[in-house]
């Protein structure tokens, strides 16, 4: 019961466990990492390669979506099944910021990590061989774990967000620490959960 | 001198309408001070949440060209009329979407940079907002009247069954050539001859067993297929028909339901997620015959309509779980299609 973590009864005005827009993720989303420095670096440095390593659902494309407000003259792909390596080509950003890179194939890939541009992409698996392989230097930047406090911040934030200002609510810890339990750092596994329960 | 010194009320707003129906209000201004007004726009915003990126979009709007000072204490009405013929208000499993009724202040004068750089990231406050449902008339649904094959899950049954014995046979094979080497070759040794041929021919013996079973089964027992009708009020009609006309079959048991698929891409990869948002009680046919009929009615909320919500999707499923005389229980299902009438185009002088 959804009951058992918000204490105080506050008035929702939706399910405050659902997606985002790019407006509402940035008031609720604590980076993991200094955003501003991998930003730095992207400008900075024009053939860097960066990864957002990490199983499904630890952040990695939020934190890209976050990341595309720090570098408003970067690019921004999210891409699926149907994207195709041109679309990244004909940019003329220097600055690629690639979600689901698995969508392209290697040779493609091969292609895109020789452009005069700074990469940042999102993959479940490194793609340190294949850099290697295309002769580049690769920083890894590895979305595992989870901290109960962060996540009591993130929860409350989202909270925040969906009810009227000023009312009151607390999270019950033990509950938090139960959620961690059963779905370990699967960030997304604890908030789907909590959503459907917040339905019920 | 700003638009938020003053009163707004929306008068003659209901809480819940029919889709099509067009909205008929009065907004009212009370000032509070005198106040120069140029452009409000009355709009009906549609806000997607649930396990998917939220969205929000105008349904429809209605401009009020002022261009003059209302009076501090005065009240001012201005008559409205805004038409929503295609989106519902639902309340899903994994996704929702609400309807707001809003008035906000459209701003045409000097517009500054920091002003446009706010427009993008920061939402317009609206003056006055008012959640509305919007609902289908249940009577606007339409099964598309056909014929449906029915798809036996026993099929995918043998192809599971297979695939689960290989898996099994090849992990029992690695793992013993991986951890164990030595014993594995004891046991390759203590094999007669040929063995490995012989293994793979019982292997292919079982594929073909299993094969053979499922045509014999399919070819005894007959296709089957069931058709759709509208009937009077909110209902429709399946009738079932078999290549053999039931001939094993004891019972037939017929279930209707709809299933919400939501495609989660929030991430670097998609997940989907299906859950049933309507779903029948199970009808028996005691002595199933040829053109033996069943009715369900209709869900009694409001399916939003292809498209209307991004990345999801509804699917209206009939089950027919048949019970044979020979071969005990064996379930069929067929996805059919639901339309919804197009609701009817309003009539009167509403002119934008």
């Amino acid at each position: 019961m959804i009951t058992d973590l918000i204490q105080g009864n506050p008035h929702f005005n939706y399910n405050p466990f659902g997606g985002l827009s790019d407006k509402e993720l940035n008031g609720i989303l604590l980076p993991k990492f200094d955003l501003k420095d991998i930003a730095n670096q992207l400008r900075t440095t024009p053939s860097t390669v960066i990864e957002f390593v990490g199983k499904k659902g630890r952040g990695k494309t939020s934190h890209l979506r976050m990341l595309s407000y720090e570098l408003p003259e970067a690019a921004l792909f999210l891409l699926d099944d149907k994207s195709t390596v041109a679309e990244i080509e004909q940019s003329e950003s220097s600055i690629l910021l690639i979600d689901s890179i698995h969508h392209i194939s290697v040779l493609d890939r091969k292609k895109l990590f020789k452009l005069p541009k700074a990469i940042l992409f999102t993959t479940h698996w490194s793609k340190r061989i294949e850099l290697f392989c295309a002769n580049q230097a690769l920083k890894s930047y590895s979305f595992k774990g989870i901290d109960i406090k962060n996540l009591k911040r993130i929860i409350e934030n989202r909270i925040t967000q969906a009810i009227p200002q000023g009312q009151p609510f607390t999270l019950n810890a033990d509950y938090l620490d139960r959620m961690i339990s059963k779905h370990g750092d699967h960030y997304r596994g604890i908030i789907n959960e909590l959503y459907h329960q917040f339905q019920q | 001198m700003s638009a938020l010194n003053a009163t707004y009320d929306f008068k003659g707003v209901e809480t819940n309408y029919k889709l099509g129906t067009p909205i008929d209000f009065i907004l009212t201004i009370r000032p509070r001070e005198n106040i120069d007004f140029k452009t409000l726009t009355c709009q009906i915003i549609a806000e997607t949440r649930g396990l998917l990126p939220r969205t929000n979009e105008t349904v429809s709007d209605f401009n009020i060209v002022i261009n003059d000072t209302l009076r501090n204490g005065q009240i001012y009405e201005f008559p409205v009329t805004l038409k929503n013929n295609h989106s519902v208000t639902y309340n899903g499993v994994s996704v929702s979407k609400s309807l707001v009724l809003q008035t906000i202040e459209v701003r045409s004068d000097k517009v500054s940079f920091l002003d446009k750089v706010k427009k993008v990231f920061v939402e317009p406050v609206p003056l006055i907002s008012r959640s509305i449902t919007f609902e289908t008339n249940p009577s606007d649904y339409k099964v598309v009247e056909s014929t449906y094959k029915l798809k036996s899950k026993f099929g995918s049954g043998c192809l599971k069954l297979l695939s689960y014995f290989f898996t099994f046979l090849l992990m029992g094979y690695l793992a013993m050539t991986f951890f164990y080497p030595s014993e594995a070759k004891k046991i390759w040794v203590k094999l007669p001859e040929h063995s490995l041929g012989f293994l793979i021919g019982a292997v292919l013996l079982v594929v073909l067993i299993v094969l053979m079973i499922h045509f014999i089964l399919e070819w005894k027992v007959g296709k089957s297929t069931i058709r759709l009708f509208n009937t009077e009020g909110d209902q429709f009609e399946v009738s079932v028909h078999n290549e053999k006309d039931w001939e094993h079959s004891a019972e037939l048991n017929v279930s209707f339901k709809v299933v919400e698929v939501v495609e989660d891409d929030r991430g670097t990869s998609t997940t989907y997620h299906r859950k049933p948002i309507h779903q029948s009680l199970s009808i028996p046919i005691k002595t199933p015959r040829n053109g033996s009929k069943v009715a369900f009615s209709f869900p009694d909320f409001s399916i939003p309509r292809p498209g209307e919500i991004p990345n999801t999707t509804f699917i209206p499923t009939i089950s027919v779980e048949k019970i044979t005389k020979l071969f005990g229980i064996r379930n069929y299902t067929t996805i059919i299609e639901i339309v919804q009438l197009e609701a009817k185009k309003m009539s009167g002088n509403y002119d934008r």
